[in-house]
Order: C-alpha cells, then sequence, then structure tokens
C-alpha cells in the first residue's frame, strides 16, 4: 500500500471557507466574479441540502435559500489553501505530489508495518484542523489511490484493486456527458462493466478518447511522482468585500491567519523566524512591515502580539483593502547552553523589550558590545542583543590581534564624543586645558603616548594622547590629532 | 491585648492581597540574599553584598572614585555566575576597552545621552524581568537634568524592583534616589600614579561608606 491521495472537494469553495469559522456552517456556494455570467461553481452540503445546484445564476441560488452565503473565487485563498495542503502532505511523507488544485499524492513506500486506517485518521485530523473537510484513499497506485479517495466517506483503503475497480461507477472516468449518457443507456454503470468490453471494442464504437478512459479505468500502471518541494515560507492572503477604516477586523483576520500558520509550522515542527505583514489600501499602495522574531516560534499568542503591537498604532490615510501575512520558516529556537550558563527566562519577552529600547535610543544604541578587528580608540560595534548574549562570532582573517585585556588602571570613562579643548602647552607639555565647564591646570601629566592606524583608509588616525591629572585631582585622558585638543575621557 | 476578629480578618486579607509586605508583629526575614560586588572592601561594608528586590545608590564626590570599576566589577561578577547586566548608561560613558573582553558579551548596554530617556530605559528593562542585574549610571549626567527627577520616579523604580527582585545599583554624582534603604558614597580617589596600578589592586583600595537617608533614618 504505498500511496496515499488526500483531496479536497470543492476546493475553491472550501479554501475561501476554510479561515472564516461562521461561514464553515452556514450554506455557502462559490461564484467566479470575473465571468461575464456568474453562477455557481461549487456548494457545500448545506447548501446542497437547501436546493441549490451548480450552474445556477446567484438570483436562482438564493431563491432556492435565503441564507445562503454567495463567496467570490479567490486565488489567493487558494494559492494558500494549497500551500496549507501540501504542508499537511509532507507531515506524513517526505515525497508529496501536488497533484491538481485540492489534490496530494504520498509516496508512504518505504514506511514498515503502517497502521493505514490510523494514518487515514491521522491525516483527516490534520485536514480538520487546518479547515479542510477532505477525503483519504489509499490504494496500491497513485491513480488507485485516487480514485479510492474520490469515493471515500472520507477514507477508504483499497486492498483488492480489481474488485474495487470493478465495483467503482462509470462516472470515475470523467468521460463528457453525451458519452456517459452512451455507456448509461448501453446498461454500463461501473468500471468493471467498461473495462469488460475490451479496449478494441470501446475504441471501435466510442473512437480514441475511449482509450483514455480505458487507461484511466486500470489506473494499474506504475507512475513516478512530480515531487513538491517541502514550504520555506506560509502565507495567508484576505480581500475584504468592503473598505477597512478601523483595526479590529484586520486583526481579526490577522489572528485568523496566524491560527492556520501556526498550524501548518507545527505539522513540520517548523516556527517562524520572521513575520511579514503586507496590506493594501484603497489608493493602490501597499504597505510591507516585517517582524524579525528573534527566538523563532509558533506560539499563537506570541506571534500575535508581535503583529498587534504595529497594528494598534497603525495609522493611514486610507482603508485597507487586502491583508497578508507571511511567514518564514525555520528550525525552532533551541539553545543547549553550557552548564553554568543561564539564559533569559522568557526570550520572546526579551526580544520585545530589546525591540521597544531600540525604538526609544535607535538601532545603534541598544546590545551587547563586541571590540572591533581595529586598534583606532573607541572602535566598538553592538552586536543585536539576542536571548542568550552574544555570539561571539570570530574575527575576521587578516584583523589584527585583539588588544591586550585591561590590567593596569582605572577605567575610562568616555566623553562621547571627545570634547574639543583648548590646551596651553609649555616645553611641550600640557600646563592648562580649557573643555566646556571644565577649567583646569594640569598638575601631572604622563605622556605623550603616540597613536597612530589605517593610514590606508579614510578613518586613519594619529594622535598624541596624555594622561594628566588636573588641579582638583580628577584624572583625565587628553589626546591631540591634527592639531586639535580633545578631551577623551576621565578615569574613574 | 487580643486582636480583635475584625483585625484578624483584615490581617489575613491583605496578606493574600499583598503577599510581599510585612506586617509589624512579623518577625524580620533572616539576612536577605546578598549579590557579592567583586570589589573586597565594599561587600565588607555591604555585608556581603547587594540586597535583591532593593534599590542601592553609589555616590561619588567626583570622577576618579571608582564608579567604573565597579560597574566592571559587577560585570565580571556576572560573567562569573553565567549571568547577565543591564547597564543603563545615561551619558554613554562606558568604555568597553576597559573591560576583559570576557565580560562583554554578559552586559546588555544601552547608550542613553540624556536622564528622561535612560530613566525610561531602565523601566522598560526592569519590567522584563530577564536581566537580574541591573546598573542605572547618572554619573556624568547634568545636574540640570537630574534635579527635574520627580521622587515618584524612584518610588515606581522600588516597587518594580522589589517586584522583580533584582539588584539595581544607581550610580550618581551626589544623594539623589528618594526613598532609597542603602546609600553609600564611594571613599577612595584614584590620582595620575593608579593608571600604572594593577586592577587587582585598585579593585582592593575601593571602599564604600554608608550615607544616610531618609528611609535609613526612619529605620534606623
Amino acid at each position: 500500500m504505498p500511496y496515499a491521495v488526500i483531496e479536497i472537494p470543492d476546493f475553491r469553495l472550501q479554501a475561501v471557507l476554510r479561515t472564516t469559522a461562521k461561514e464553515a456552517f452556514e450554506p455557502a456556494a462559490l461564484v467566479d466574479p470575473a465571468e461575464a455570467r456568474p453562477v455557481v461553481l461549487e456548494l457545500n452540503e448545506l447548501a446542497q441540502a437547501a436546493g441549490v445546484q451548480r450552474g445556477m445564476a446567484p438570483p436562482q441560488a438564493f431563491a432556492r435559500c435565503r441564507e445562503l452565503a454567495l463567496k467570490a473565487r479567490s486565488p489567493e485563498a487558494e494559492h494558500a489553501a494549497a500551500a496549507a495542503l501540501r504542508e499537511c502532505a509532507f507531515a506524513f511523507s517526505p515525497r508529496v505530489e501536488a497533484t491538481a488544485a485540492g489534490v496530494c499524492t504520498l509516496d508512504l513506500q518505504g514506511f514498515r508495518d503502517l497502521d493505514y486506517d490510523r494514518l487515514g485518521e491521522k491525516i483527516l485530523v490534520r485536514l480538520r484542523q487546518l479547515g479542510f473537510a477532505g477525503r483519504v484513499g489509499i490504494a496500491e497506485q497513485p491513480g488507485l489511490a485516487l480514485h479510492a479517495a474520490r469515493s471515500a466517506r472520507p477514507f477508504r483503503r483499497v486492498t483488492d484493486s480489481l474488485e474495487f475497480l470493478a465495483a467503482l461507477p462509470v462516472e470515475s472516468l470523467e468521460p463528457p456527458p453525451e458519452d456517459l449518457e452512451i455507456l448509461k443507456r448501453w446498461g454500463i454503470h461501473t468500471v468493471g462493466a467498461f473495462t469488460a468490453l475490451g479496449r478494441e471494442a470501446l475504441a471501435e464504437r466510442l473512437g480514441p478518447a475511449a482509450l483514455e478512459w480505458y487507461e484511466r479505468a486500470l489506473a494499474i500502471e506504475p507512475r513516478p511522482l512530480r515531487l513538491a518541494a517541502p514550504p520555506e515560507s506560509f502565507e495567508e492572503g484576505y480581500y475584504f468585500d468592503h473598505e477597512v477604516h478601523a483595526t479590529p477586523p484586520v486583526l481579526a483576520r490577522v489572528r485568523q491567519f496566524l491560527e492556520q500558520i501556526t498550524a501548518r509550522l507545527d505539522l513540520l515542527d517548523l516556527a517562524a523566524g520572521e513575520l511579514v505583514l503586507r496590506l493594501r489600501f484603497t489608493n493602490g499602495t501597499e504597505s510591507v512591515r516585517p517582524f524579525r522574531i528573534p527566538a523563532p516560534t509558533r506560539d499563537l499568542e506570541t506571534l500575535f502580539r508581535v503583529v498587534h503591537t504595529h497594528l494598534e498604532h497603525l495609522r493611514t490615510d486610507h482603508a485597507v483593502t487586502a491583508v497578508w501575512l507571511t511567514a518564514r520558516a525555520c528550525r525552532p529556537w533551541n539553545e543547549q547552553l553550557g552548564l553554568f550558563e543561564s539564559s533569559v527566562r522568557d526570550p520572546q519577552r526579551f526580544a520585545e523589550t530589546v525591540a521597544r529600547l531600540t525604538a526609544l535610543l535607535g538601532a545603534d544604541r541598544v546590545g551587547t558590545p563586541v571590540p572591533a578587528s581595529t586598534r583606532r580608540p573607541d572602535a566598538l560595534r553592538l552586536e543585536a542583543a539576542g536571548p542568550a548574549g552574544a555570539t561571539n562570532e570570530p574575527e575576521p582573517a587578516g584583523a589584527p590581534s585583539p588588544l591586550p585585556e585591561p590590567a593596569y588602571g582605572p577605567c575610562l570613562r568616555r566623553f562621547r564624543p571627545p570634547r574639543s579643548a583648548s590646551v596651553v602647552v609649555r616645553a611641550r607639555r600640557p600646563e592648562r586645558f580649557e573643555a566646556g565647564a571644565i577649567r583646569e591646570p594640569v598638575a601631572r601629566a604622563h605622556g605623550p603616548w603616540l597613536s597612530s592606524g589605517e593610514w590606508w583608509d579614510r578613518r586613519a588616525w594619529d594622535r598624541e594622547e596624555w594622561d594628566v591629572e588636573a588641579g582638583d585631582g580628577t584624572v583625565y585622558r587628553l589626546f591631540r590629532e591634527n592639531d586639535q585638543w580633545f578631551v577623551e575621557g576621565v578615569y574613574d | 491585648m487580643p486582636m480583635q476578629p475584625d483585625a484578624i480578618q483584615l490581617r489575613q486579607i491583605l496578606s493574600e492581597r499583598f503577599p510581599q509586605l510585612r506586617q509589624s508583629a512579623e518577625p524580620l526575614d533572616a539576612e536577605p540574599e546578598r549579590w557579592p560586588t567583586g570589589l573586597a572592601g565594599v561587600d565588607a561594608t555591604l555585608r556581603g553584598g547587594l540586597r535583591r528586590g532593593h534599590l542601592s545608590e553609589f555616590v561619588g564626590a567626583q570622577p576618579g572614585c571608582g564608579t567604573a570599576l565597579l560597574v566592571r566589577s559587577l560585570g565580571e561578577q556576572a560573567a562569573r555566575v553565567g549571568q547577565r547586566l543591564a547597564l543603563i548608561d545615561g551619558r554613554d560613558s562606558f568604555d568597553p576597552a576597559s573591560c576583559p573582553a570576557g565580560v562583554l558579551p554578559q552586559i546588555l548596554w544601552v547608550r542613553c545621552v540624556e536622564t528622561r530617556t535612560a530613566l525610561k530605559a531602565g523601566e522598560l528593562v526592569v519590567r522584563d524581568g530577564n536581566l537580574p542585574v541591573i546598573v542605572l549610571d547618572l554619573f556624568l549626567n547634568p545636574e540640570a537634568e537630574l534635579r527635574r527627577i520627580q521622587p515618584a520616579v524612584w518610588y515606581r523604580y522600588q516597587r518594580l524592583v522589589e517586584l522583580a527582585s533584582a539588584i539595581f545599583v544607581v550610580l550618581t554624582p551626589h544623594p539623589l534616589v528618594a526613598g532609597v534603604r542603602e546609600r553609600w558614597r564611594m571613599d577612595v580617589q584614584f590620582d595620575l600614579e593608579a593608571l600604572s596600578e594593577p586592577i587587582a589592586a585598585l579593585m582592593a583600595r575601593v571602599r564604600v561608606s554608608p550615607l544616610r537617608s531618609a528611609a535609613t533614618a526612619i529605620a534606623g
């Protein structure tokens, strides 16, 4: 039993309905507004029970069922639904084919001692979590498994291929209506009766097209699957029926998206490393906002909080007409810490705090200091503060050896930027200096210490440094560069 | 006099609603856990170190009194026990080159240029609750800005620090933190010769002495 097929009947309608929990329990039908004369293309069981049929014009459908929810076909919803279906399939097999719209074939070869009934049950549960009412068929060949899925209510396993095929309704072969009518008049109602006529006889009576149905009827030839690639991003999108001027409807839709996206991520044991929110406005413009998730997660509330904070403060001049949310997938954040190390308790909360600090102060003002690969004074870079601290990436090749660890003297408190100073020099030593409110004679001075570097670069420096003790006992570091004096800092 | 039933009920309601408050009839806890600064002279005076859940203010009359050395030592101590330290740098004066490289990864450096944003940033970090040691360095901030800090700011800080059970150190150029229970004066002054002394020796020289605050006056 190496193949399973998942089929979503009325796929286009289910694609639209799956993110709207309320409408899943109402009679609903699908039309394509792009058509000149839209008619009902697909409908759910409730609408069918109320008397609505495929091909009816909308007024006819409403006449049969006043509570009918008429949905417009949405290519975006179909795209997202197809992706969700593939992800569901990937949760059960690494070899998946996107066979058709709403149909996926899974290669189950290599799975030993598989309980197929239980597998079918699990797949159906997953489909329901994704908002689908699907069918699952399992059989020896992909074509047979597809037939099994189509006749499943909702799960069917084919143990005897020939017996199964023989009992299948002839409609399964999807002949044109006029040819189906002919077959019915001949008394041929099952695939078994159809194949019993024989290949040559069918071709003679019904033409070459019948040979295609014959092959389909047999469906016992193996065929290689056209394998799909595992997903890297997960997207959900929606076009609003009306212009949206307030935030709550957008938030509600985003939350529904996240429910779907987190369920899809969970299928594949992945997490969201980044979310991208895209809004389209009435004037045709779009706003795209990425959100980096420092500690990748698939927790719904955590991800919703990230987007919620942004949307709460969003102010626009135009109403929203459509919204998309994309999650870029990655492995869940897992950090093996050293035995005696501890990381933050709540990485997501920490990331939010860092984001708030960054918003308050600027991106280059919050982080973990990392010495830069240069001896230029006060050369440093700030690494983004993550939950586990700086990564201490290795120095790039060719970088100068790091400065020796400070072993002498008190620490320096820097003035950033260094304060411009005027210094009176006597006998080539500073005698007094002035820098803003600091006006002091120099009691003692050590220096000069000469320092230069990166002469090949525009950031080249060449300076003369002095450590001076002012009249009040405070010890400062002065430096002269390009004949300009500065107070670099104070020792403390 | 035996306690009235209403009073007993009121005491019970208060203890349920505010479990962290101590009522006068209850005995004092044993010496609360202290977090060493790493400066032997300071820890000896502080009876082991800094108190969790309380503000500790260190006042330096002028630069050279060792507040930057205290920050370095706190960073080393944090690194030693695998903890992280948040440095709310009120005047962006921290010099990473003065710290051992092994300490820097443990530091979240928040570079502010004015007192108001430093206080806001400090509050965000305390509320976060993830970083156990926080230093609010206002040592070089202008007097005009420091004078504008309302006492209510410190009362709010005290509440947040208590809830977070954090180690919170404030470095100031003069007594500033209203209602602080532990205020210490830095009692060392480094001169030019200190630049030739090993850091370990300088650290051993750092001393503090208690500065009386209104809170300690009441408690005392």
